[in-house]
């Protein structure tokens, strides 16, 4: 499939700052594709560049088969962006807000009021419709900035953490109504903190760090390429531990230590659990690995800002 | 970056902003014209006393088509620095736009109308107000219209450019004391400026508003545009510059 988006050697200077160094990528049509990595990553900086408010140092980029530094406009009346920050008008209502962006796009009268309200229904703020933004819950607020994105109908859309700062519910609504557009077939790209979030919504992922790509790959074939199935967490007391890894000599592991947990990234549990057994480990723990164990396996464990 | 001609997209900005004004034009009105007016009837009534004659005309008479066209200044001063540095930095409203068809130079425009409407608005209500009241007439009223319009475009250009440079609201105080406050008091809105030292003179001919009481003054008095060509040839000019300036800045701000 030829790819709609395609970034190629992306880079981005804010002065001295290298936010992105190098960066390849590209979405396919129909495809969700998640672009994790710690904060200051340049994530942002990277969507921001698509919406066309950052220009890139260097390096191409195309949208829709149209180059960005180029065709901006044509650009941007094709697609719909969730900024990090929300940015609604606090001197609208809910759905004056609604209207007011629509009329951007050049969407009025009869076609914009049905479209507003489809939208209003479709994220669950139809009663809401005459309230004020300092009215709104956190979780209403990126609901309305979700529907914002797609007054224009966009082809693409681009989300840049759509449910940070959420609580359990309003993330799971978001994820209920970003499944079903993905299901209608509109292509995606979001950025996200919760690797739930990137395991039930993208089909493809990139790993970013320090404005360079780590890793490239569906969610799955990423954790068993990098992590390995399976993850064994052991609490012990520091004077066992290289005990316990002498016992284990000659099984294919890695380990990594933090604090007062071993890590063990085992081809083969089984085996390591069996000459486990004789040992005095306070606590256990076998788990399938999971994109959180990706994760700190490519960027690390300690801050990065 | 390049200028096109920015026409019906910068209109969808200007009608946000007029969406905005319309709930609360009432308490604009009082805001934008109780100052005016104080210093019409202060100053008018007051020091008119004091003062029997300026020019030979009464000082109210004098004092009305400078009070107007500083009034435009004002008005659209204050809306395209408070005003529109809250939609640009505070609200991020700008940067929500962006991510639509209309760019940077159509958001500007379109601000800069907004803050060139409110000072015609401003203006135009206190001319109404001294028609009313038989201090001018009508006919050269009406004929001031476009003048204070466009004082008002210069005055909201100039201040989209401190806006564009300014890092916090603090900032703008700095604008208004060191710029828009002298230039009120020493462009002949007051007294004429020939009864100022030559230095001063000199001074006062490089403030836009000083061409713009020089225009007003005749365009009441005399009803004729006629004798300040080179004035309003000057505002043109100056207009056109500090609008390519603004846009620029917005521009450096906006797309990082
Ligand atoms: N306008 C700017 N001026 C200077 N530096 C900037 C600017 N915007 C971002 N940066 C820097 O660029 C780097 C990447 O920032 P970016 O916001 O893209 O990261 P991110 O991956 O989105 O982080 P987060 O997860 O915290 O949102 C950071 O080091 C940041 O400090
Ligand atoms: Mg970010």
């Amino acid at each position: 499939m030829t790819p709609i988006v395609q970034g190629k050697r992306l880079v981005k200077r804010y002065g001295e700052v290298q936010a992105l160094q190098g960066i390849h990528f590209s979405i396919c049509s129909g495809e969700c594709v998640g672009f994790l990595g710690p904060n200051g990553a340049g994530k942002t900086t990277l969507l921001h560049m698509m919406s066309g408010i950052v220009q890139k140092t260097s390096g191409d980029l195309t949208l829709l088969g149209l180059d960005i530094s180029k065709q901006a406009r044509e650009i941007k009346a094709r697609i719909g962006v969730l900024p990090q920050e929300n940015n609604l008008d606090p001197d609208f209502t809910v759905e004056n807000n609604l209207r007011a962006y629509a009329r951007y796009f050049g969407i009025s009268g009869k076609l914009a009021q049905s479209r507003v309200e489809e939208l209003l229904h479709f994220i669950q703020l139809y009663d809401k419709r005459k309230a004020k933004i300092s009215e709104l819950s956190g979780g209403m607020k990126r609901r309305l900035m979700l529907i914002r994105s797609l007054v224009n109908n966009p082809e693409f859309l681009i989300l840049d953490e759509p449910t940070t700062g959420l609580d359990p519910q309003a993330r799971h609504v978001i994820w209920q109504k970003l499944r079903s557009l993905k299901s209608s077939g509109k292509t995606m790209v979001l950025t996200t903190h919760y690797m739930e979030e990137a395991a039930q919504l993208c089909d493809r992922l990139y790993m970013i760090d320090r404005g360079k790509i780590l890793a490239e790959g569906k969610p799955q074939e990423l954790i068993h390429r990098y992590v390995g199935k399976e993850v064994l967490e052991i609490r012990l007391r520091k004077k066992e531990k290289d005990r316990l890894l002498e016992r284990l000599e000659g099984l294919d592991f890695e380990s990594e230590e933090i604090e007062d947990t071993l890590y063990l990234f085992p081809r083969d549990s089984e085996a390591v659990l069996r000459r486990l057994v004789e040992f005095d480990v306070q606590e256990l723990q076998r788990r399938p690995s999971t994109l959180e164990d990706l994760f700190f396996k490519l960027t690390g464990r300690g801050l990065h800002e | 970056m390049k200028i096109s001609i920015p026409a019906w997209r910068s209109l969808k900005v200007l009608q946000r902003n007029l969406d905005v004004w319309r709930a609360h034009w009432l308490s604009s009105i009082i805001a934008n014209l109780g100052e005016p007016i104080l210093y019409l009837f202060v100053l008018g009534v007051g020091l008119g006393r004091l003062v029997p004659e300026v020019n030979g005309m009464s000082y109210l008479y004098f004092l009305a088509p400078g009070i107007m066209v500083a009034a435009a200044m004002n008005s659209a001063s204050y809306e395209c620095t408070f005003g529109s540095y809250t939609r640009m930095m505070t609200q991020k409203s700008y940067e929500a736009i962006l991510m639509t068809p209309i760019s940077v130079e159509e958001i500007v425009i379109g601000d800069v109308l907004y803050g060139a409407l409110k000072g015609l608005f401003s203006a135009t209500a206190l001319a109404a107000l001294l028609v009313l009241i038989d201090v001018i007439d009508l006919t050269p009223a009406l004929l001031s219209i476009p003048l204070l319009f466009l004082t008002g475009f210069l005055f909201a250009c100039l201040s989209m450019i401190v806006t564009a440079l300014s890092p916090s609201y603090e900032f703008f105080s700095y604008y208004f004391t060191l710029f828009i406050t002298p230039m009120f008091l020493l462009s002949g809105v007051f007294f004429p400026i020939d009864s100022l030292p030559p230095w001063i003179q000199r001074v006062s001919l490089c403030f836009p508003l000083t061409h713009s009481v020089q225009i007003a003054r005749s365009l009441i008095y005399e009803v004729t545009w006629m004798p300040h060509l080179g004035s309003l040839l000057w505002l043109l000019v100056m207009t056109s510059f500090s609008l390519f300036i603004a846009i620029r800045l917005c521009h450096r701000r906006l797309i990082r």
